[in-house]
């Protein structure tokens, strides 16, 4: 195999990406050793920059690598950036460097462009695809896709930048490869309210997303955050409303407020909601004062399943109310006989 | 008198004394015989997978007695049994079209075991796959039947139809089972055994394509480091092996590769698999197995490949296809991709147009942006039937549309609707085509169920 070699430099740097969504102005960073060893290469340092608060608003990587193929290798000089959930930020050139492809070609604008699209989309092919793969000899296979299969190598075609096969899957490696969990945990390391609530304002969703999961079951050590997180819940995007419901635990509930607007939520919300907020109610040590008056009140209009449900928590937790005994007296007279046979074996145990 | 003349008059506690070399704690008992049992009960549910798992919970759910016959010992059926542990898809262009029951026992399982939900609020593109659910198969198992159980319901596992007539009033099904003969009297039968067998039994017309989708076995394989592997190595002797007539291209679609880099998952063609009957599944089942094998042998004789092994397999082949019923309404292509409502539309579906032919593989053909398939309580009802629904697969549609219609969330999607039908044909002392639409609408909604807007009818 050949030593790299340097390229033909160009005179203007290049960035292509979108800005950082932490809307703060750095004030510092910090560093650490990137956890990707390569062969016969020094370690990458990642770079975390910081604001106010120590607010985390992006990552990024100086990269110094070869990408090779058939024996011949060229030398990859580029910066990285993530966002502080280790979504894909941009990347960008020094001055005097430039990505090319086979026959030392420099990148079109438009190359440059397409690599930045196919860069930010996290569910390429290329993320799950070894080197081995991409190498493979191209040949027609019997089928195409099917509902869980990889791409084909052929079907690769339509993730790389022509010409710079290799050069697109080696960025890709690094942007979602072992660097990307590093990222994510050093984030969870620092987290803070003032970050979250930045964070929150994310115009992405895989932000929001990412960083719901992060806080379930932490909730209540952001206070402010998670107020707005309760809004969340309300959201029209079934995912945001999901991963925010989802977010909630058993502390949340002794919160006045939280537990009002989670039956708010109850109330209005769909199925699924429902299932949720009553799954965190059976999975709770105790059920609060304001859940057992949210929940009698409202156990009649409730769907059979899940009337069922809230008669056997009742139960379960030998809970004593009136509002829900008059509740009980009527559903032991419904023609659906699941409802009323439990019903009727709640008030004989009373 | 001859010895076993003998020891069948003496009865098992003189047996007992006369046989010193049996251990105290044996219980000598008389021969076996079959048991007979006689049941009665409102609505019966033939099979417990996708779709029967859910009618009988909602049955159950919406107060009547409620018998589930499963003829393998588990429930869910292709999701669990055949091990497509991916069911989809729930949601369509950024809206949820499945939910009710199937979708809470999906919650649930994604729960149970710390998984979490694609984000579904991002379009699926040409990649449908991404917008299924990856399930525990074992926790979804497990969660079905207590919600069965929680629902009254009568799982009897280890039993198929094997005679049903209508005597006027009530059905009158016969089943066998592990050393059980059971006749049970039921209002309203639910065939959702995917191969419409208690459609046929009961005498109704069904109809079956020349040559069937091709079945699947799960398996998975271990045992080897895929990123070092020689892949043009491997696939040169791969289209070797098929040039000698040791391999056959379409047993895994030509793709060796693929084979090893999903480690099994849902890659295998089984042609001409047909679960119908106990025979034609033995055969498919038989052929999974045997191409695995042959298979695996190949792969062990490839350099890294040496230790391949067969890590996990399920205990039977998924089939994709086979008896569809004529119902009182076919679904077909054309009603599916341009997402045709219905005045008795009962819920949704939503898939590309995925039909695995053996020749040319699988090219699924998505919908149009917009388009959601619905479905008509109608194509759910036997021609000429009286109180008896289908759901699943076995619905009445053309080719093309089932290969959409049949899969998982559309599945479950039926089997609520249809044991809805059933339960409210039983208050309503009606045949389910006749049943008050508002009213059934009104059922499903209020378990879940998530039925097509009737303004949306032109």
């Amino acid at each position: 195999m050949t030593s790299p070699q340097e390229v033909q430099k160009n005179k203007a740097s290049i960035y292509y990406g979108t800005p950082a969504t932490i809307a703060v102005p750095e004030t510092h960073h910090r560093s650490k050793v990137s956890p990707v060893q390569e062969e016969y290469m020094p370690p990458d340092t990642l770079i975390q920059h910081l604001g106010r608060d120590n607010i985390p608003i992006s990552y990024s990587k100086n990269i110094r690598t070869s990408v090779c193929f058939d024996n011949q290798c060229r030398l990859l000089v580029a910066k990285v950036h993530w966002n502080p959930t280790g979504r894909y930020l941009g990347y960008s050139l020094p001055e005097g460097e430039f990505l090319s492809k086979k026959e030392h070609d420099p990148f079109s604008v438009q190359e440059y462009e397409r690599l930045n699209s196919l860069l930010a989309d996290p569910n390429l092919p290329l993320g799950s695809i070894s080197y081995n793969e991409l190498v493979l000899e191209s040949q027609a296979p019997l089928v195409g896709i099917d509902g869980v299969s990889g791409a084909t190598n052929q079907d690769l075609l339509a993730y790389i930048v022509e010409g710079a096969a290799y050069t697109t899957y080696k960025l890709y490696q690094i942007l979602y490869g072992p660097d990307r969990q590093f990222i994510e945990n050093w984030t969870r390391e620092t987290l803070n309210e003032a970050f979250v609530i930045e964070a929150l304002k994310s115009p992405e969703i895989a932000d929001q997303l990412w960083l719901l999961k992060v806080l379930k079951g932490r909730l209540s050590e952001f206070p402010i955050a998670r107020q707005q997180i309760a809004e969340l819940t309300k959201s029209p995007n079934f995912s945001l409303a999901d991963n925010a419901l989802q977010a909630f635990s058993e502390r949340d509930l002794e919160d006045d407020q939280i537990t009002n607007l989670l039956f708010d939520l109850f109330e209005m919300g769909d199925y699924g909601k429902r299932n949720r907020i009553l799954a965190l109610l059976e999975s709770s040590k105790t059920v609060n004062t304001i859940s057992i008056k949210r929940l009698s009140e409202h156990v009649l209009q409730l769907e059979s399943p899940f009337q069922v449900r809230v008669i056997r928590l009742f139960e379960k937790h030998k809970i004593k109310n009136s509002a829900f005994d008059q509740a009980m007296k009527q559903l032991s007279q419904s023609n659906n006989d699941f409802v009323a046979q439990e019903a009727r074996s709640y008030l004989k145990l009373r | 008198m001859k010895r076993r003349t003998m020891l069948s008059t003496l009865g098992a506690i003189s047996f007992g004394i006369t046989a010193p070399k049996i251990a105290k704690a044996d219980l000598i008992l008389p021969p076996y015989q079959t048991q007979e049992r006689e049941l009665e009960t409102d609505i019966l549910v033939v099979g417990g997978g996708t779709a029967g798992a859910i009618a009988a919970i909602q049955a159950g759910r919406a107060g009547k007695r409620v018998i589930l016959i499963e003829c393998q010992s588990q429930l869910g059926g292709t999701t669990t049994t055949a091990g497509v542990a991916f069911p989809g898809i729930f949601f369509a262009w950024g809206k949820q079209i499945i939910s009710g029951i199937g979708w809470e026992a999906v919650q649930d399982a994604v729960a149970l075991n710390g998984d979490t939900l694609p984000d579904f609020s991002i379009p699926h593109g040409r990649e449908h796959w991404r917008h299924q659910v990856r399930l525990n198969a074992s926790i979804y198992t497990i969660l079905l039947e207590q919600k069965c159980l929680e629902a009254g319901v009568q799982i009897r596992y280890y039993e198929t139809p094997t005679r049903l007539e209508f005597d006027g009033s009530n059905w009158l099904i016969e089943t066998s089972g592990k050393g059980i003969h059971t006749q049970i009297k039921s209002k309203q039968v639910i065939d959702c055994s995917g191969n419409a067998i208690a459609a046929q039994l009961a005498g109704f017309t069904v109809l079956k394509e020349a040559e069937s989708q091709p079945g699947t076995l799960m398996f998975t394989l271990g045992g080897y480091d895929f990123d070092s592997l020689d892949l043009n190595h491997i696939k040169a002797a791969y289209e070797e092996a098929i040039q000698k007539g040791e391999l056959v291209r379409a047993e895994f679609r030509g793709n060796i590769i693929g084979l090893l880099k999903n480690k099994g998952d849902n890659i295998q063609h089984i042609a001409g698999a047909d679960s119908t009957t106990s025979e034609s599944h033995t055969l498919t089942n038989i052929k999974g197995r045997t191409s695995l094998l042959k298979h695996l042998e190949f792969l062990r004789r490839q350099p890294g490949c040496e230790n391949t092994r067969i890590v996990a397999m399920c205990t039977e082949a998924g089939v994709r296809e086979t008896y569809r019923i004529e119902g009182l309404y076919q679904v077909s292509h054309e009603d599916y991709v341009t997402g045709r409502n219905y005045p008795d539309a009962v819920s949704y579906s939503y898939y590309p147009i995925d039909l695995h032919i053996i020749e040319h593989g699988v090219t699924p053909k998505h919908l149009s942006e917009g388009v959601v398939a619905k479905v008509p309580l109608r194509a759910l009802i036997p021609k000429g039937s009286t109180n008896f629904l289908v759901a699943g697969r076995c619905l009445s549609s053309d080719r093309l549309a089932n290969s959409a219609l049949r899969v998982q969330a559309s599945c479950m999607g039926m089997g609520q609707a249809a044991a809805a039908a059933a339960a409210l044909a039983i208050n309503q002392n009606c045949s389910p085509e006749a049943v008050d639409f508002e009213s059934l609408a009104t059922l499903i909604q209020n378990h879940g169920g998530l039925v097509p807007s009737q303004s949306d009818y032109v």
